[in-house]
């Protein structure tokens, strides 16, 4: 055969090619046809991996293993209980104990007996003892001690401390978790974009968070706080302003995580996949990348809570925020501004302060928990 | 919905999981605390030609999902001058091992229950039947494991990028080596022994990479560091642990030529630990097999390759295509996945995936065979023929 | 799907049997033995399809890359004039002509890029239908940002890259989203591939709901079908990633792939992370897909052995660069460049008997940011001759469809090596020359 092939092939250096190509058809001829056994035993090797699995324990779900992770702390827990005690208090305390208003003065009668002791020696050198009574009769029960009527006493506009701290406590969960839900919105949305575009995008949101945080809050405050008070706005509405202004200026940390997050998430091989599978836009950054930032969001607004109330109650104290007759802890404690109260009347604003303590450490303790147990590279 | 949920543990398994696991951490960690003397951590070898026996070595771990059976009853030898390849898939708990003899099991959760770990030390002498005495690595307490730990037994490991310290010099970390092991070296002696070290690894500029930073360096040259870093103190075993795996194909071939020639010039031992069968193939002598966590065959390098026994051996084997292997037919596989070695049944951990499994195989697990000298395999195929013949 | 055999493409009316050639109205005639059969492509660009004949006797018809089969109609006739039914057409789906991507180190201070890392440089290949090419080389080569640059997550810097007739090289991100569950990924790390808040389901449904690719109501049976293509149990579809072990999650990833209905993979080293005995699962069902499915890989690995059994075609790189190209069987038998034969050869055996003849190459993988001058590989290379030190080698095709870029086998170099070795000695005193200069500056 081979000498046939020398003898055709003579003439041409090229023909000798195209003859081993020829002779290859045929080789590889005979394998295609060897080909069709192995490809059935191919299929039965794969459908033979339908093997039952040898699982002889099981896992923890998801939710599970970071609840183990949470409550392993006992601080976590600590602060649970103070959160909880905190939100039973004020948003069910009223409801069960409704025997003051929140702006209700207790207008009983109340006599005080000024007592006053003259003592003094008469012409005949004997002592004489006059004692004076003065009794005050007031309509209004102002500065009242602790009673079984009034369990911390009352202010000096004679409302009960105790139900004014619930209230209180209302107002400034509320203002916080509000505070907390729209600057994580604003975060969310303007670090998502910067993080997923990048570029000029980045750069101009950026640089807005920049200019935020470099912005001194407190002197910014004390003059929109001026400006809004000349507004003349009833105390309901200066509390909407209130949490747009604490928005306002806490928004920036917030997408700065976020952005950071989306960043590292990007490098992530699903985050390429995502844009394999050719997904719009809108779907890769709030259904990919966001749902991947929550638990660092989560932990980011625990935490954040416990500073926005801190901040409420700040602005309060300054006679910023929330106004009389309305309720805070913050304006409770600016009674603390008269030396009198300060010294006398510790019911007044002791609580309240206790109050913020619990409530800012409640949200630290359960903000560092949540950090502990989602983090995702924290051992089992 | 009922069917998704039993993948999951219930709070009350859960709680019992966690009791169980506290009470176990704090009575090991009792033990390791306890005082021990001299005597009560030492034992006679079996072989003096070895450096390490390990002997029903049991190393577990206590995890929410329930106790891992990381290393369970594992025994094999170490014998001197020789290359040990312990091979497995990921999770067979050949890395434990090797933690286990460098006593850097992560405790609480990771505790040596059972088993001895014999290391051959000159130290202590020999008995009255001259066998040597040797240590027991497992009741050791650490305080003595540091003078073992680094110099007579050191380690390589994976990642050579981050095995070294980032911010000191090789230098720095080379000769750190040397002044805890040798505390009356000087700082010029450290140096010209760590530049000695550098040159015998084949680096081509010891010099300037003493005074480099880790950085600096490719992964080739950072894995030769590492090298040399292990044989400064003049070791008597080596443990590298898949010391190429993150190397490329043609950097793992000068470094497995170089790890050759080293055990060959220093005459210690290497406990090669990787999953590539080539890599054993090449350098060891001796060959454990591991699975889940069991030595299931052990022998010669000429009896793994050329007689392996157990089906996951050959399994193995097969389902590694060769360069000379027909591409049209379909590759060997084995089927299913390696087991979770959490509250394994007593019975083969390989029987679902195995394809010459047998009536027997349900029993219970089954015991170690010894086919020939060197060759130990735990199959119940061989059980038989062992019967047979006996 | 037709089956697909090698055959080399006959275009040279010099032999007899079988013989192509077009007649002057640009209709192609072959002939095998005593049968004649004319066929006639119909379509804008007819004139790229090449016709030859399979060694069962039928007659194809493949087209390339850059035109594609879909806009046109064959038909093919026997001498007598009746139409021919059996017959095979098939295009190069995938075509990449002298792709380049570079990537910015330095820059001046407007911007302008000063230095960059040619990751991929005058990258060229086509690939049939059907079929599956390796591309071989080691960290730093540029395969995996090769892949990249094909999926276009890289604009590329130059050439192009033409897919199913269509160029889209230069597509933008919104007009490629048409080509998108076309060309589909496999990763490398099946754990930080899959997205770990969801479940395997909807993973998998994911884009299967966005593109539309089959009605809303039979999604769910669709993924189940899928699955179970892919070695995936049923009641895993409820489950989360982190359950599962590589293995397994490597079959979801390809599960993913697969159910957008893909026609090109990118394989990224779909199994170099995964144990021996789940390599070889991975590795069989991917086979498997191909012949079902009539998949097209790029398979991108380091591993020697499994591309050897996985493909077709390989392509070699080193630093950017393509060293050698040819059949996958060609190639192994035969290799030329010196790297080739120091990558095979560098490959461990299982078997301890074999004690091979090692090539072990010095040093250690240049920088890409930093690639040596003339042949990227005279550094390492053990038949380095002077002249790879400066001048860059030209692609040579030694053997047919054998591409090999090193002088060794480049006859106009081999046969002036005085010359070039003069050439280089000038070179050097002109640069020792210069650093004089500098010196005394």
């Amino acid at each position: 055969m081979n000498t046939d092939i020398n003898n055709v092939a003579d003439s041409n250096g090229a023909n000798n090619e195209n003859l081993h190509n020829v002779t290859e058809l045929t080789v590889l001829g005979t394998e295609a046809q060897v080909d069709e056994q192995p490809l059935n035993s191919l299929n039965d090797i794969v459908d033979d991996e339908e093997v039952e699995e040898l699982e002889t324990y099981r896992e923890m779900s998801p939710m599970q293993l970071v609840a183990r992770r949470f409550f392993r702390s006992k601080l976590s827990i600590v602060g649970l209980v103070m959160i909880a005690f905190l939100l039973l208090f004020s948003f069910l305390g009223p409801v069960v104990y409704p025997r003051w208003g929140e702006t209700e003065a207790d207008e009983t009668p109340t006599a005080t007996d000024v007592v006053k002791i003259h003592t003094y020696e008469d012409e005949n050198g004997n002592t004489v003892t006059v004692t004076e009574i003065v009794t005050i009769v007031e309509n209004l029960n102002k500065y009242a001690d602790p009673s079984i009527d009034h369990l911390l006493g009352t202010d000096d506009q004679a409302f009960d401390v105790f139900v004014r701290l619930m209230y209180g406590g209302r107002i400034s969960l509320t203002i916080g978790f509000i505070v907390v839900i729209l600057q994580t919105l604003i975060g969310i949305l303007l670090g998502g974009l910067a993080g997923y575009f990048g570029g000029w995008v980045d750069q101009l949101i950026m640089r807005i968070v920049d200019i935020f945080n470099c912005i001194p809050t407190l002197p910014i405050l004390l003059i929109a706080s001026e400006v809004i008070r000349s507004w003349n706005l009833q105390a309901d509405q200066q509390i909407y302003v209130l949490m747009v202004v604490i928005t306002v200026f806490s928004w920036s940390g917030v997408a700065r995580l976020v952005r950071g997050q989306i960043l590292s998430l990007r490098e992530q091989e699903y985050i390429t996949a995502t844009e394999v599978m050719g997904l719009p836009t809108w779907r890769k950054i709030f259904v990919h990348l966001i749902s991947n930032v929550m638990p660092q969001l989560i932990v980011s607004m625990t935490l954040g809570l416990g500073s926005v109330i801190l901040y409420e109650s700040t602005l309060s104290y300054l006679g910023l925020g929330v106004q009389l007759p309305k309720a805070a802890w913050g304006t409770m404690i600016a009674g603390a501004n008269d030396r009198s109260v300060l010294s006398y009347h510790m019911n007044m604003w002791l609580p309240a302060g206790i109050l913020i303590v619990i409530a800012v450490l409640g949200f630290n303790f359960v903000g560092d928990g949540l950090r502990d147990a989602m983090d995702p590279k924290a051992k089992k | 919905m009922r069917n998704r949920n039993t993948n999951y543990i219930s709070i009350k398994e859960s709680r019992q999981i966690l009791k169980h696991n506290i009470r176990q951490m704090k009575y090991y960690e009792a033990l390791k605390r306890r005082k021990r003397n001299v005597e009560d951590y030492t034992t006679t070898m079996r072989d003096n030609n070895n450096v390490v026996e390990i002997d029903g070595l049991k190393t577990v771990f206590f995890t929410d999902n329930g106790t891992v059976m990381s290393v369970n009853g594992v025994s094999f030898d170490i014998p001197k001058n020789k290359v040990v390849g312990v091979v497995g898939e990921s999770g067979c708990g050949k890395s434990v091992t090797s933690l286990s003899i460098m006593q850097l099991v992560q405790a609480p959760q990771g505790q040596v229950v059972e088993g001895q770990i014999r290391f051959n030390t000159d130290d202590l002498g020999t008995d009255e039947q001259g066998r040597k005495l040797a240590y027991d690595i497992v009741q050791m307490p650490t305080s003595e494991m540091y003078k073992i730990r680094g110099k007579d037994i050191t380690m390589i490991f994976q990642e050579p990028m981050t095995s070294l310290n980032p911010v000191f010099t090789i230098g720095n970390q080379m000769d750190e080596v040397l002044f805890v092991h040798m505390p009356d070296i000087t700082a010029e002696d450290a140096k010209a022994h760590s530049i000695e070290m550098l040159e015998k690894v084949g680096i081509a500029m010891p010099e300037r990479v003493y005074n480099s930073y880790p950085h600096e360096l490719s992964g080739g040259m950072r894995q030769r560091v590492m090298i040399a870093m292990a044989l400064s103190g003049n070791p008597k075993l080596i443990i590298a642990d898949e010391p190429t795996t993150a190397l490329d194909v043609t950097i793992q071939a000068q470094i497995l030529e170089l790890l050759k020639e080293l055990q060959k010039s220093q005459g210690c031992s290497i406990m090669l630990i990787t999953h590539d069968l080539g890599v054993i193939a090449e350098m060891a002598d001796e060959v454990v097999v591991m699975y889940a966590g069991r030595v299931i065959e052990k022998g010669t390098a000429s009896d793994i390759f050329h007689n392996p026994l157990h089906p996951y051996t050959i399994g193995l084997q097969k389902s590694k295509p060769l360069i000379t292997s027909p591409s049209d037919q379909p590759l060997f596989s084995i089927p299913g996945q390696v087991p979770n070695p959490i509250n394994l049944p007593d019975c083969c951990y390989f029987k679902n995936r195995c394809n010459r499994c047998t009536e027997k195989c349900n029993g219970k697990y089954p015991e170690t065979v010894k086919v020939s000298d060197t060759h130990y395999v735990a199959c119940y195929l061989y059980d038989q023929e062992e019967k047979h013949n006996g | 799907m037709a089956k697909k055999v090698k055959v080399q493409s006959v275009t040279d009316s010099n032999i007899t049997s079988p013989v192509v050639f077009t007649d002057a109205n640009g209709v192609a005639v072959i002939q095998s033995g005593k049968t004649r059969y004319t066929v006639e492509v119909k379509g804008e660009k007819s004139e790229g399809a090449e016709v030859s004949l399979l060694k069962d006797g039928r007659v194809k018809v493949k087209f390339s890359a850059d035109v594609g089969k879909k806009n046109h109609t064959v038909t093919v006739t026997d001498g007598k004039g009746n139409a021919v039914e059996d017959f095979v057409v098939s295009e190069d789906i995938l075509e990449v002509r002298n792709l380049k991507k570079y990537f910015p180190l330095t820059r001046s201070l407007f911007g302008k890029v000063l230095s960059s890392l040619k990751a991929v440089d005058d990258v060229s290949f086509t690939l049939e239908e059907g079929t599956t090419i390796g591309v071989v080389g080691e960290s730093g080569c540029g395969k995996t940002t090769l892949g990249r640059t094909i999926l276009k997550l890289y604009d590329s810097d130059g050439g192009k890259i033409y897919f199913d007739g269509d160029d889209i090289t230069d597509l933008k991100r919104s007009e490629m989203i048409k080509y998108r569950t076309d060309i589909q990924l496999i990763f490398q790390d099946p754990y930080s591939s899959l997205p770990p808040r969801m479940t395997v389901g909807n993973i998998i449904a994911e884009a299967v709901r966005v593109h539309n690719i089959v009605p809303k109501s039979e999604i769910k049976n669709y993924v189940h079908k899928i699955m179970k293509q892919c070695g995936l149990q049923r009641h895993y579809y409820d489950r989360y990633p982190h359950e599962f072990s590589g293995g397994q999650r490597q079959r979801i990833c390809i599960a993913r792939a697969l159910a957008v209905k893909p026609k090109l993979v990118i394989c990224d080293e779909p199994v170099s992370a995964l144990d021996v005995s789940i390599q070889a699962q991975i590795i069989n069902l991917l086979k498997k897909l191909q012949k079902t499915e009539g998949l097209t890989y790029v398979f991108i690995s380091h591993d020697l052995s499994v591309v050897k059994y996985i493909t077709d075609k390989i392509m070699v790189m080193y630093l950017g660069n393509v060293m050698e190209t040819g059949e996958t069987d060609e190639i192994f038998d035969n290799p030329l460049h010196p790297y080739t034969k120091a990558l095979f050869s560098a490959v461990p055996v299982p078997d301890p008997d074999v004690k091979m003849d090692r090539i072990i190459l010095g040093g250690d993988i240049p920088s890409p940011a930093n690639p040596p001058e003339g042949c990227k590989f005279h550094t390492r290379c053990n038949q380095c001759m002077n002249v790879c030190k400066f001048k860059q080698p030209q692609y040579i095709e030694h053997v047919k469809g054998h591409f090999v870029a090193c002088h060794l086998y480049d006859e106009e170099v081999m046969s002036h090596l005085d010359r070039y070795e003069k050439e280089y000695r000038e070179l050097l005193a002109a640069k020792e020359q210069e650093e004089k200069n500098e010196k005394e500056k």
